[in-house]
């Protein structure tokens, strides 16, 4: 199995869900930071498990990888919750999958995206647009917007995770994040 | 072990340079080691960058969101609502036309909808009321999104033409010309019948496209069954991921796999998409966008694979591409743009 189409198939089958899987796992355990550490372990496990053989049901099996972990963590910090886990059967998981097609229409996909970079703060945002959908040059965005070219590439690094963060996961993560992030644009990345 | 937001902000650091311009070989190399390190940072990256990736898709909201923005201006929040694209009942206002005036309508018509395509590039379809039905027309180049009184929706890609007639009994839809994407209400009491030539593909309530280029007839089911009728054939029934084609008297049907169903879809998002596909297919898909056609002159070339996403009324992109990857030489002529083999 080649490399390519695993992340491929990893980008198609599996991330697509991640607005389903935050929301299941924040359900169940309503603390976000520990739900984004969670869902990174459910994404390895997941891409090493399809690594040696590729799941016949991706989202099923996407769910089921995370309810284990969860189960884990909790065993762990001997957090007793109603309802957490066994109930995958419960889950809105559909067997039948078909073509990504069926899954979300370009059109929605499009406003989606649209609608996540109207959530960056302004100047993130302004620099994503001429960067992205303007298709304008590195020195150009710095030139139009009189800040460097370093900036221009910072502004770059935190619109991609906001708005993998808004576009994959839904927008109730970027509304959490965007504040505190827009107060302190240059710092945001030297955390944790 | 790094924590995931570390990897996080490594991730971005890396796709950020990339993005800069400044980015050599090696620099691909050395993130690649980077990457193979751990699956942690493997599927980070792969989050962040089909993300950032997709982003450049919204390509397609350049300079039209609204028709005083130049480009390179960042439109406010929320403005990108009123581009065109976004407009789906962008509907030009109905012209009534009599039956002996029907042609001469439609002529005016088309001319009218290529400007407006022309200027939006975006969705829009001339509509024309006649006795027999609703007629929607999108000239060579358009793309144009229909709402039925019904609830179902149809897209029709370009160069096409198709009378609507709903009554208490029917929803009649004729392809008199080109392809069209149908997006069914469930309505078991009235069958959905949609016309192409000698065929009638009959659905209850589904998703699918019909392409006619005269009598050969593409059916691609993505959600659902449809029914295909024709006098020179018994019905075929055919499922959801299957595309069947209709020539003769025969009607072939296949498996479509997901590359295929995106190849065959992607016109609705207003590009083609090829994987892996001939120069020759390639070639005839974006010639259907075109009035000024591409020519293959020398037939070595019509069996090259290519692969990737094109406007289609943007040729000249398309043939630069030609001319750059595979040193494919292109002279313009007055009417076609003809391709040869290297110097």
């Amino acid at each position: 199995m080649d490399e390519d189409s695993l992340d491929n198939w990893f980008i198609r089958e599996i991330l697509v869900h991640e607005a389903a899987l935050v929301g299941y796992l924040l359900r169940r355990w309503p603390h976000r930071p520990d739900v984004n550490d969670l869902r990174q372990d459910t994404y390895v496990r997941v891409y090493e498990a399809a690594a040696r053989s590729r799941p016949p049901v991706p989202k099923a099996f996407l769910f089921s990888t995370a309810a284990h972990l969860l189960a884990d963590r909790m065993r762990r910090r001997r957090v007793v919750a109603i309802d957490a886990v066994g109930d995958i059967e419960a889950l809105d998981v559909s067997v039948e999958e078909v073509s990504p097609e069926r899954r979300i229409s370009a059109h929605e996909e499009l406003r989606r995206l649209a609608q996540a970079i109207d959530l960056l703060p302004p100047r993130c945002r302004e620099v994503v647009w001429m960067r992205r959908v303007d298709e304008l040059p590195q020195k150009e965005v710095a030139r139009r917007l009189g800040i460097a070219e370093k900036s221009v590439e910072k502004h770059v690094m935190k619109g991609m995770k906001l708005l993998a963060a808004a576009f994959r996961s839904g927008p109730t993560q970027v509304m959490q994040e965007a504040p505190r992030m827009a107060n302190d644009p240059e710092k945001a990345h030297g955390k944790p | 072990m790094e924590s995931h937001s570390q990897i996080e902000d490594a991730v971005t650091e890396w796709l950020a340079r990339r993005d800069s311009g400044r980015w050599s070989e090696d620099d691909e190399a050395c993130l690649q080691q980077w990457i193979a390190v751990s699956t942690a940072r493997r599927v980070a990256y792969l989050r962040l960058k089909s993300t950032w990736d997709m982003a450049s898709r919204l390509r397609v909201l350049r300079g039209g969101t609204s028709p005083t923005q130049s480009a390179g201006a960042v439109p406010a929040p929320g403005e990108w609502r009123r581009s065109p694209f976004f407009e789906q009942s962008a509907v030009a206002a109905p012209a009534t036309v009599t039956a002996p005036r029907r042609r001469r309508g439609m002529l005016v018509a088309a001319v009218a909808a290529s400007v407006v395509i022309g200027i939006s590039a975006g969705f829009a379809a001339y509509q024309l009321w006649s006795t027999s039905g609703d007629r929607y027309v999108t000239p060579v180049g358009g793309l144009a999104s229909v709402p039925m009184p019904d609830g179902s929706n149809v897209t029709l890609n370009t160069d096409s033409q198709i009378r609507v007639a709903v009554t208490d009994t029917e929803r009649r839809v004729e392809l008199q010309q080109g392809e069209a994407f149908f997006d069914v209400a469930k309505d078991p009491t009235r069958p959905f019948v949609v016309h192409a030539g000698a065929r009638r593909i009959v659905a209850v309530g589904t998703r699918f496209s019909v392409q006619r280029l005269d009598d050969d007839v593409r059916v691609l089911v993505t959600e659902g069954r449809v029914r295909i009728e024709g006098e020179a054939s018994s019905p075929v029934l055919i499922a959801a991921g299957s595309v069947a084609r209709a020539a003769g008297s025969a009607v072939v049907v296949r498996k479509a796999l997901p590359p295929q169903v995106d190849e065959l879809l992607s016109w609705r998002e207003g590009y083609l998409r090829f994987h892996e596909t001939s120069l020759a297919d390639a070639v005839a898909q974006m010639n259907r966008y075109n009035t000024r056609k591409i020519v293959i002159e020398d037939p070595g070339l019509a069996a090259i694979r290519i692969s990737g996403t094109f406007r289609p009324t943007q040729y000249e992109a398309f043939v630069r591409v030609l001319q750059d990857g595979f040193s494919i030489q292109a002279r313009n002529e007055s009417e076609r743009i003809a391709l040869t083999g290297g110097p």
